[in-house]
């Protein structure tokens, strides 16, 4: 069973990429994927509340797809609701993107929406791709019990990863894990159940990520958290 | 080595340290990466060389691939060293273990187009062995002008230029001399597909960037995009033992 903690869909400005609906269900099913979280791009891009509008119509039609949710702290009206309302409008986790929308992780807007998060129990996910970004979500997250999922690490953001794990429950996602042991190491160093299978599509290629976490030289335990019941236990706790 | 149908000659692999948290960057775990992922030979690059010394990094990785039938090595040259990188070339091609030229513009901090860069082309070039560069795509006017003189001149475009693909394929598709390989950590669609189809599988190159990366992350992709038995044993190992008679050797 496999289950993806990292899709979107949706149109793409910044590059030529095909991202549409169509390309992700296909490639969901070409790989096996049972289940995908997921959310449009329009969020990210234009509007979240048009977005997540989107999202949830999708994931409606679409039963292999459960709907993530997003706002964009910039805009200000409509987040605290959206937030506040998220987990009762059937969204699985909250996914922000501060690096498409220019606004830091040390946010003030972002800290007063982290309150109206905690009471959800969703799960937030956020990009730590580069350094200090791991470092400034736990610093504002603070107390708070909030899941983190860090997205977009790479070799260079793996420490960062691991240390974080150290003070909180966080987890990650794996479309940019490429190292020859990077499953291996953040298990090992993170815990049995914290990373969770990733695949970037539509943008990337699922075999990627899927691939290393087929050879990765692991437990089948510990794999079939990786593919799927890592992401299923962390949803289920937030439902 | 019993080749299976899907062996491969790598061309774009690492020997040394990075400072990431990777344990799998010794010379044994190189092997076991390449009996685990069917690789018959790798090409490999100093990372002390690249990110650090030259002469150095160069130095080690002679000492660590002598004797080691299925290991060769790039000579890792630097445009602000001339005359040291002149003499790494004159020190290490002269040799059957090092077939090829490394030069990593991100680490030099220098575009193709300058003209230390420049004059470092003239010396590599004089060679005739195989170039593997980590260039971008902004760097491809400079590099279109080294291919159109060095027309027998082997170029590899480590990365194909990353997320840049489009460029890096029609580059291919220009110059015969013009190869790609695509080990990356980010492997975005259609990448592959697109390559394949501007440029044809024959100036595709099996690399995976090991010890940084694994084989894994550049074969899943691979494997998904319905590549012909032809395709797999050309991108595999067929190109790398026509850019690098020494490893065809390998393919016997």
């Amino acid at each position: 069973m496999i289950w993806d903690a990292d899709t979107c869909f949706g149109a793409v400005p910044y590059r030529r990429a095909d991202c549409s609906r169509e390309t992700l269900l296909r490639l969901l099913e070409t790989h096996g994927i049972e289940r995908a979280l997921t959310y449009s791009l329009t969020g990210v891009h234009y509007d979240f509340e048009q977005g997540n509008a989107e999202t949830l119509a999708a994931c409606a039609q679409h039963p292999i797809l459960l709907p993530v949710a997003t706002v964009n702290p910039v805009r200000h009206f409509g987040c605290d609701e959206t937030v506040r309302s998220a987990r009762e409008r059937g969204f699985v986790a909250l996914r922000l993107f501060p690096d498409h929308q220019g606004w830091p992780l040390d946010f003030l807007p972002l800290r007063h929406l982290l309150d109206a998060l905690a009471d959800t129990g969703l799960p937030l996910i956020l990009p730590a791709g580069g350094h200090g970004a791991a470092t400034q979500a736990l610093r504002i997250i603070g107390d708070r019990p909030i899941p983190l999922v860090l997205s977009g690490v790479g070799y260079t953001a793996m420490a960062e990863a691991i240390a974080a794990a150290k003070e909180a429950r966080v987890y990650v996602t794996t479309p940019r894990l490429a190292t020859p042991d990077g499953l291996e190491v953040l298990t090992s160093a993170m815990g049995e159940d914290r990373l969770l299978l990733g695949t970037d599509s539509p943008f990337s290629y699922p075999g990627a990520a899927l691939e290393c976490a087929r050879r990765a030289e692991v437990s089948e335990e510990v794999r079939t958290g990786i593919l799927s019941g890592n992401l299923q236990a962390l949803i289920g706790r937030s439902r | 080595m019993t080749k299976s149908k899907t062996w491969r000659l790598d061309v774009h692999t690492h020997y040394g340290r990075w400072p990431f948290p990777i344990q799998s960057d010794t010379l044994a775990a190189v092997r076991r990466l390449m009996q685990r992922f069917d690789i018959a030979a790798c090409v490999m690059s100093s990372a002390e060389a690249i990110v650090s010394d030259m002469v150095a990094g160069n130095a080690r990785l002679s000492d660590a691939i002598r004797g080691e039938a299925d290991l060769y090595g790039y000579v890792v040259v630097n445009p602000h060293y001339l005359e040291a990188s002149r003499e790494e070339l004159n020190r290490h091609l002269d040799g059957e273990k090092f077939v090829g030229v490394k030069i990593h513009c991100g680490y030099c901090r220098l575009g193709c187009g300058a003209p230390a860069m420049q004059a470092l082309f003239e010396e590599v070039a004089a060679r005739g062995r195989p170039l593997l560069i980590h260039a971008g795509a902004g760097d491809w006017p400079a590099l279109a002008a080294l291919a159109a003189q060095a027309s027998g001149l082997p170029i590899i475009l480590a990365h194909s230029f990353f997320l840049d693909w489009e460029v890096a394929a029609e580059a291919a598709a220009q110059h015969d001399n013009v190869y790609l390989d695509f080990c990356s950590s980010f492997t975005p669609r259609p990448k592959l597909e697109g390559v394949l189809k501007r440029a044809g599988a024959n100036k595709m190159l099996f690399g995976s960037d090991l010890t940084l990366l694994s084989p894994a992350f550049v074969l899943g992709p691979f494997e998904e995009v319905g590549l012909s038995e032809t395709e797999k044993a050309l991108i595999y190992h067929g190109n790398a033992a026509r850019v690098f008679p020494a490893l065809a050797r390998r393919s016997a």
